[in-house]
């Protein structure tokens, strides 16, 4: 009665995701499953779950070995997954998304509405949810969508629950729940597999815990044996690599030209307002767990979110209004994302995705093949001739095609998302190194945002630490700023709602 | 606690009402229709009911069976040419000397296995729907002009004596199409159609739901294919002959009905009743029309603009009736939660 996952490998192109990591759960038990960003937990997560099929290695529940890469076969076995992404529909009432994955029926043909809605019922009952029954999904907080995906998975009463960070979106009232409901399954014999990155209900959920950095497990152990400083030492890795010190001499010079201003501005309905500020030729990071907030700021400085007053954008101290990414190109400001079909053109030729920026802008740039040739040249791209599709090169030098252009465009602001996502070391070196030089030659303002703590140690002058859609820390190239300080910093962060809660509990 | 119940209730039964998907459809048609009885008191007479109740049986099927696909965010432009095939092979049959219990289940048929052969290329071949039914649209077309090249042939009197007969002033055409609408009920009860919904709603989601989404598009199709074969006998039996090219405008027309009914273009909400309302909305206006004696060199132009406007009358009313829904979410909420312990 237990899962045991063995020598389980995977990789995405030449990224390895997972090398021979394996662990078990017992009936009864809650692991934690817990790395940094980009260390493999999720995916390791999928494996187990089915939805990933790894390249090698083997997940069995009771020494039967589960066939790969089927949600189904896993699912037969006993192993129920509440997705981070949530597999909820929204225009279905939540009695109706829980009765999905499998209907109950009355002659056979017709949906049981009465046993539907009984069954919701009582698995809403036990989060103390019934009420919601008959809302719409979409009529749902975000707390509570979370907790009736938790719910959909209860209803199937798996033997071994994975829970892909579940909790995070949740309050601490909610998170008690979840904590009394994963006890009662574990006391009926189940299991559970918990990914986490925050360190306070690893402690307070699970029992033990395999720990990842950089795909593979760097500690297995009980939970109740480790202290938050060695989870903190194990994920960040304990060094104090990437940190180029005092290498970066002229944070001076930063300070002194402020290229891009954005302040007051509100990333959330209901969030605190964050400002921030970035020198000429300075390369900003934006950290934190993902989706806290990072790609709200990038789209506010790229036209597709608006910012209105009191929130204000200046370019090089004059107040701007980006409408759409066409007045942001047009404004000076380039965008390139580690998605290269979000900017490329992968089936056009690379002179076409070369000139693609500069056709919106007001004052022609006039280019000769020469110059699109010196361009790809400087940063070492390996091509075929300029009329070569972009898809025919490997995803480093595509990669390059597309910040190349941006060389061209010249840009006051260069916006990159995970720039390197998915692309190989020596290729994420050069591609860094271009994004160097664009921002010390051209006194380009750079604003980064990465799924690797290593990446934004190794490349940022400065890097804002975000929770929740605020920013929690500043850290300084030269003064601080490696991998283990982003991962401290985000995994011992406050979590700010929590106090709020437990005071407004404890008030008359 | 009963009084607070009471008064909270009687306004959301209207809510309910008025927050239907269907409700703008069935508020056009009404009106449209209260305008033509006003102006034609004649169409309330038994006799007018049975015209109006045959003439659009056809349209309100066809439009049913390409409302479930729509749901499923799905689509299908051969209805039209396979309403006239079915018309021209059940003529044929009557024609070679079959019985009515032979040719209709036959001719039906052809509707159902057309809809296998849309499901087969846009559900395992993976072929976009819109130009594998497309060109089904010329391969069914074709066939129908092969099997009769120009309008012509009958069937039996009695089944169009039966089409045009009424039962206790009920016309049996009206009743037909009162029965489609209990059929779509049922359909909209089974446990298919929760799925579809999902499916059409988002397709990852209702996989990682472990629905099957192929096996719920491809019984889409097949439930359409028996519309379509349904709505080609309703023709069949509305014009007692066969014409390989009667169905020809019926493809747009069963697209524009749901969706004027309320049904969403991309999937996965709606109310396929509402095809019913937007189909007897797009006759009664084009009627209306001709009552007016608009030439009938503009009647397409005009239809066109008829249809136009249901489409972009029920964008508004959708617009606004989302942001009364979104506050009605947020209210029923509130009562809901007020309510609970």
């Amino acid at each position: 009665m237990s899962i045991t996952v063995e020598h389980v490998s995977k990789h995405y192109g030449p990224i390895i995701a997972l090398r021979d990591v394996g662990f078990t759960v017992a009936p009864g038990e809650v692991r934690a499953l817990f790395g940094g960003n980009g260390s493999g937990k999720s995916t390791l997560a999928k494996i187990v779950s089915g939805a990933v099929r790894p390249d090698s290695g083997r997940v069995s529940v009771d020494g039967a070995p589960i066939p790969a890469g089927s949600p189904r076969a896993a699912h037969a076995a006993g192993i129920t997954t509440t997705f981070q992404e949530l597999s909820l529909l929204p225009d279905l009432t939540v009695a109706e998304n829980l009765a999905l994955t499998h209907v109950p029926r009355v002659a056979g043909l017709f949906r049981a509405d009465k046993v539907i809605r009984a069954e919701a019922r009582a698995v809403l009952g036990r989060l103390g949810l019934a009420h919601l029954e008959n809302l719409p999904v979409q009529a749902l907080q975000v707390g509570e969508k979370y907790l009736v995906e938790l719910a959909k998975a209860l209803r199937l009463e798996p033997r071994y629950l994975i829970l892909d960070e579940l909790t995070s979106a949740l309050h601490e009232h909610e998170a008690q729940l979840v904590k009394r409901v994963l006890a009662e399954h574990c006391k009926a014999g189940g299991g559970a597999i918990l990914v986490s990155h925050r360190l306070g209900e690893i402690q307070s959920l699970c029992d033990t815990i395999t720990v990842l950095r950089n795909g593979e497990v760097v500690a297995d152990t009980d939970v109740a044996s480790v202290s938050s400083d060695d989870l903190i030492r194990w994920v960040g890795g304990g060094s104090r690599t990437g940190d180029r010190g005092g290498a970066r001499a002229r944070t001076t010079a930063t300070k002194t030209a402020r290229r891009v201003e954005l302040s007051n501005v509100a990333l959330e309905a209901d969030a605190g307002e964050v400002s921030l500020a970035v020198g000429k030729g300075e390369i900003l990071g934006l950290g934190g767990l993902p989706d806290q907030g990072q790609a709200a700021i990038l789209a506010c400085l790229f036209g597709l979110r608006e910012v209105r007053a009191p929130a204000r954008l200046l370019l090089d101290g004059a107040p701007v209004q980006l409408r759409s990414p066409t007045d942001a190109v047009r404004a000076g400001i380039a965008y390139v994302s580690g998605d290269r079909d979000e900017v490329g053109f992968a089936i056009r030729s690379l002179q076409e995705n070369m000139l693609a920026l500069l056709l919106n802008r007001r004052d022609p740039i006039r280019l000769d093949e020469a110059q699109l040739e010196q361009a790809l040249s400087e940063l070492s791209t390996v091509h075929g001739g300029l009329t070569n599709p972009l898809n025919s090169l490997s995803g480093g030098n595509q990669q390059k095609v597309l910040l190349a252009r941006c060389f061209l465009l010249r840009p006051k602001l260069l916006l990159a998302a995970d720039p390197t996502k998915g692309i190989d070391v020596a290729a994420r070196a050069e591609v860094h190194q271009a994004i160097r030089r664009l921002a010390a030659e051209q006194g380009t303002a750079v604003v980064l945002t990465s799924s690797d703590d290593r990446e934004l140690a190794a490349l940022c002058d400065r890097v804002l630490v975000l929770e929740k859609r605020m920013i929690i820390r500043e850290l300084h190239a030269g003064a601080g700023l490696d991998e283990q300080a982003l991962v401290e910093s985000y995994l011992q962060a406050p979590a700010a709602d929590r106090h709020q809660v437990a005071g407004a509990g404890s008030r008359p | 606690m009963t009084p607070t119940q009471q008064s909270a209730s009687a306004p959301s039964y209207w809510r309910s009402i008025v927050l239907w998907p269907a409700f703008p459809a069935l508020l056009l048609f009404v009106i449209a229709f209260a305008i033509d009885a006003a102006l034609n008191p004649n169409l309330l007479s038994v006799n007018g009911l049975i015209g109006f109740g045959s003439s659009n049986l056809p349209l309100v099927v066809a439009s049913l069976g390409q409302a479930i696909l729509l749901i499923g965010r799905t689509i299908d432009l051969s209805i039209g040419a396979t309403i006239s095939l079915v018309n021209v092979v059940a003529v044929s049959l009557f024609t070679a000397g079959f019985g009515m219990e032979v040719a209709l289940p036959l001719a039906t048929l052809v509707g159902v296995a057309f809809g296998a052969l849309n499901a087969l290329l846009v559900v395992y071949l993976r072929i976009n729907a819109l130009l594998a039914t497309f060109a089904v649209s010329f391969v069914a077309g074709g066939l129908a002009l092969r099997v009769q090249s120009a309008p012509g042939g009958s069937i039996p009197f009695e089944l169009v004596m039966w089409m045009m007969d009424s039962y206790a002033g009920v016309p049996v055409a009206l009743a037909l199409m009162l029965a489609a609408a209990v059929a779509i009920v049922a359909i909209k009860r089974s446990t298919f159609m929760l799925r579809l919904y999902a499916v059409g709603g988002d397709d990852a989601k209702a996989f990682a739901s472990g629905i099957q989404v192929t096996r719920v598009r491809t019984i889409a199709y097949l439930l359409s294919g028996l519309f379509t074969g349904l709505a080609g006998l309703a023709t069949t039996l509305a014009i007692g002959s066969g014409d390989p090219l009667i169905g020809e405008a019926y493809t747009l027309q069963s697209i524009a009905a749901p969706v004027i009914g309320g049904v969403a273009i991309l999937g996965g909400s709606g109310d396929p009743l509402g095809a019913i309302f937007g189909a007897l909305f797009l006759v009664v206006t084009s009627e209306l029309l001709l009552g007016f004696g608009v030439s009938p060199f503009y009647q397409q132009f005009i239809v066109g603009i008829i249809i136009l406007t249901g489409l972009g009358g029920v964008v508004v009313l959708q617009r606004v009736l989302a942001a009364w829904r979104a506050r009605g979410a947020a209210a029923s909420r509130r009562r809901i939660l007020e309510v609970a312990p």
